[in-house]
């Protein structure tokens, strides 16, 4: 291994492991591993150490070209993973919150529910006006929902573009759309249930 | 539509499938994305943008019980950590506080909005039935659910409607900011034509000014009027909210004098010809006989159906049905054994088979004050052996029919009764665990997961939300709180546990509470754009920042930072509900624990010290 490609991840956890930690604090919250027997914070910097030993360790394998933040946020996702794994054989009680979460990825995977959108917005105008299944399932949705569909089929789904329409961020607009494509997929099956 | 290029589109795909996994906890697919992302900058950048947002809303979470965005946070989100070490795992010493301060103010805002607003209820407010007796044959004050003839935007709230004495008002009072509704008009939520409706003011109804108001920015006004926040009383019924400047015309002159308003017009309002079919579960005797019921003038029939709550709670009595309103507030009481004439019912389809049938009813307690309003059936049950009849129109047919049920007095409704006041508990009754949110979707659709509320379990409710505008899907949330080793306190949506059953709680935003003037000091003073809506609740007293600089929120009744975190700032002149107080004991000093709702409904809740704000009314005394 080179010794630049050495030198770029480590000094990509010496600059820039502050805002490392803020995601690693997010992926411990969301996975509910934060508040057992230690704050989220302190999860946080444990996990940071564990990420930054095993990058260290396994230095050998980042490529050159590349992107430090995703592979280190790779090997925290996978210890998140691991310790989830832990945590539920402690305490068999608790079940992991994926398997609590509604099991809509089972009914229609995530990439199918994009490419499914995705459909409609390579439509031309005029089709998509006739979209009537579309139409009506986005009409079922809250008005802020419906406005950030209609616009991103818009912008083909483009967050940058619909950040500008927004006049948001477009990290913020993209966490809106996949809510809100989220939210869509949740009307679609209960009006699918309701049909039946 | 604008075409993506391929390459760029499956980075969009990536990318909600990266989101997508990290909501469920899906940290295999995260990592598989991560993966792609290596070799993609692009894609890369967009996950770190993203990551950002989800961030905020981990250090913000619930607005009201989140204590961790403070400046501590954010000093370690800026640090530069060369290689961090492993910190030894121990409970920050502030967390029990801060729990503590979490629980009390969930407690408190809980009990608030469950308390009825008005105890004393009025004193002789009602509509006359024929069939009943009543000191006062003369029409009197009404307070009647109603639809209203007025068209406006954006009606989300329909509470009572206040109707004035038909021809004489006499009282004695300071007219110090006491004026007159020039004409009929709508008391809202906040200064604008497009906020909620609290209530309806008659022309000629008193109202005394409590504060002034620029109109808020989505004010559609035309002409541009400032607005003032008001209180009428009228026969007991306090309506308290903003109204436009315009339509008020002075009482009197200062001082005490004696006003007498003569023939003011009457607004008559029709209770809604809403009812809709019982369901089966419910059955109602046969009526042998129907009556006419005086509504300022308007004869309007009404079967004579007798309920009796036979619980052994009170039972409150609401200003709309909390299916249809859950902002409604409450009216008055019914105890236990008393007994009420059933105007109309209502069922809500959507809310069935739990709470969905609701009944207007007329409290005939003999020697008592007469209220009419709503009463859900879960809390009483009808008197037995009573005959009654319900002149009902269904929901999905449109044609009137009258249910007719033979076995008087049985009711038998899913759940046991439940009377308004009790701990209400809420089952999922899907096959999956739903998701819980740091608040309910229809007012934040960026709100984080907080946790699941898993399949067949029970939680306890706090507060039911309903957002007209979402409605039909999505407009019903509740804030629970599940048990377990871990308890979890969050929003989720009615549709996602297949249930909606609302235990008579309301909802704790979007009401505006008054900001205070003492009567000898409000003469003259205007707090321009205090727009502010905080919980119906009205707390135990109200505070201001006085001073031209922001006052620090604590996480607990203490600046030491071993007890307490400093969690935010209340920024000046921003009115502020106090809904509980302690004396810190070491110091001695005063503590409040409050909420203020600034704009766009982004809250501020913790403790200050007393020193640091002003009181605007009068807070009870400490031992």
């Amino acid at each position: 291994m080179a010794q630049t490609e050495k030198t770029r991840v480590r000094q990509f956890i010496e600059y820039e492991s502050g805002t490392l930690l803020g995601t690693l604090r997010y992926y411990l919250f969301r996975a509910g591993l934060d508040g057992r027997d230690v704050s989220l914070d302190s999860a946080a910097q444990d996990l940071l150490h564990d990420v930054v030993a095993e990058a260290l360790e396994h230095e050998d394998r980042f490529r050159v070209t590349g992107q430090p933040k995703a592979w280190l946020l790779g090997i925290a996702a996978n210890l998140v993973k691991r310790r989830h794994h832990e945590l539920v054989k402690l305490d068999k009680r608790e079940p992991l919150i994926r398997d609590l979460h509604p099991d809509m990825e089972g009914q229609m995977s995530d990439d199918e529910l994009f490419d499914w959108i995705a459909e409609a917005a390579a439509m031309t105008p005029d089709r998509f006006d006739q979209y009537d299944d579309i139409h009506e399932l986005m009409a079922s949705l809250a008005p802020d929902d419906e406005r950030v569909l209609r616009l991103a089929i818009l912008n083909g789904l483009d967050g940058a573009a619909l950040a500008n329409a927004l006049q948001i961020s477009a990290g913020a607009a993209r966490v809106r759309l996949h809510r809100a494509i989220g939210r869509l997929r949740v009307a679609y099956y209960k009006r699918e249930n309701d049909h039946a | 539509m604008r075409k993506l290029n391929a390459r760029q589109l499956a980075r969009e795909k990536s990318l909600f499938r990266y989101s997508s996994a990290l909501e469920r906890a899906d940290f295999a697919t995260v990592e598989a994305v991560l993966h792609e992302a290596e070799r993609d900058p692009e894609l890369a950048q967009m996950i770190t943008e993203i990551n950002m947002v989800y961030e905020s809303e981990a250090i913000r979470l619930s607005p009201s019980l989140n204590h961790s965005s403070n400046h501590r946070e954010k000093e370690l989100l800026m640090t530069t950590i060369v290689l961090p070490q492993r910190k030894q795992p121990s409970l920050q010493r502030w967390l029990p506080v801060t729990l503590a301060a979490a629980c009390v103010s969930v407690l408190f805002i809980g009990a608030l909005l469950m308390r009825p607003i008005r105890p004393n209820g009025n004193a002789l407010t009602g509509m006359q039935a024929n069939a009943t007796s009543t000191p006062f044959p003369t029409a009197l004050p009404t307070l009647v659910p109603t639809s209203t003839p007025f068209s406006v935007d954006s009606v989300t709230a329909m509470p009572p409607t206040v109707v004035p004495p038909e021809n004489a008002l006499v009282a004695t009072f300071d007219c110090n900011n006491f004026e007159i509704i020039s004409e009929a008009l709508y008391v809202r939520a906040r200064p604008s034509n497009h906020s909620a409706i609290l209530g309806q003011l008659s022309a000629g109804t008193l109202v005394q000014t409590l504060a002034g108001g620029i109109a808020a920015e989505d004010d559609t006004s035309d002409p541009k009027t400032n607005w003032s926040f008001i209180k009428a009383d009228v026969a007991g019924n306090s309506v308290q909210g903003w109204i436009p400047v315009t339509k008020t015309q002075a009482a009197c002159q200062a001082g005490a004098v004696t006003l007498t308003t003569g023939n003011v017009p009457q607004q008559i309002d029709v209770v809604p010809a809403a009812t809709v079919i019982p369901p089966s579960e419910i059955t109602l005797a046969p009526a042998d006989s129907t009556t006419l019921v005086q509504i300022g003038g308007v004869s309007l029939p009404m079967s004579v159906c007798h309920l009796t709550n036979q619980t052994a709670n009170t039972v409150s009595i609401y200003a709309a049905p909390l299916t249809t309103n859950s902002n409604a507030a409450v009216v008055g009481q019914l105890a236990p054994n008393n007994g009420a004439v059933i105007l109309y019912a209502n069922n809500d389809p959507q809310s069935a088979p739990v709470g969905a049938v609701w009944y207007l009813i007329m409290t005939n307690a003999p020697s008592a004050q007469q209220v009419t309003g709503w009463v859900s059936a879960n809390s009483v049950t009808t008197a037995a052996g009573t005959p009654c009849t319900v002149d009902v129109t269904g929901s999905s047919g449109g044609a009137s029919v009258t249910v007719a049920g033979a076995q008087a007095g049985s009711v038998s409704v899913a759940v046991p009764a439940q009377a308004a006041g009790e701990t209400c508990h809420i089952s999922n009754q899907t096959d999956q665990a739903a998701t819980m949110f740091a608040a309910a979707l229809t007012d934040d659709s960026n709100a984080p997961v907080v946790g699941k509320f898993p399949s067949g379990s029970w939680a306890t409710v706090i507060l039911s939300s309903y957002d007209q505008q979402s409605a039909p899907i999505g407009a019903l949330w509740y804030l629970i709180k599940v048990d377990g080793d871990k308890p979890v306190i969050g929003w989720v949506s009615a549709n996602s546990i297949g249930t909606s059953n609302a235990c008579g709680l309301e909802n704790s935003v979007g009401i505006a509470v008054p900001t205070l003037v003492p009567p000898a000091a409000s003469s003259g003073v205007s707090i321009v754009g205090s727009t502010v809506a905080v919980p119906a609740s009205p707390g135990i007293c109200h505070v201001v920042n006085g001073q031209t600089d922001s006052v620090p929120v604590f996480s607990g009744p203490s600046r030491d930072g071993s007890e307490a975190t400093y969690v935010n700032n209340l920024p000046p002149n921003t009115p502020t509900t106090v809904l509980y107080q302690q004396r810190n004991k070491q110091t001695g000093e005063v503590w409040y624990l409050v909420l203020a709702v600034m704009d766009q409904e982004k809250q501020i809740s913790g403790w200050v010290s007393a020193d640091t704000v002003k009181v605007m009314d009068q807070c009870p005394t400490l031992p």
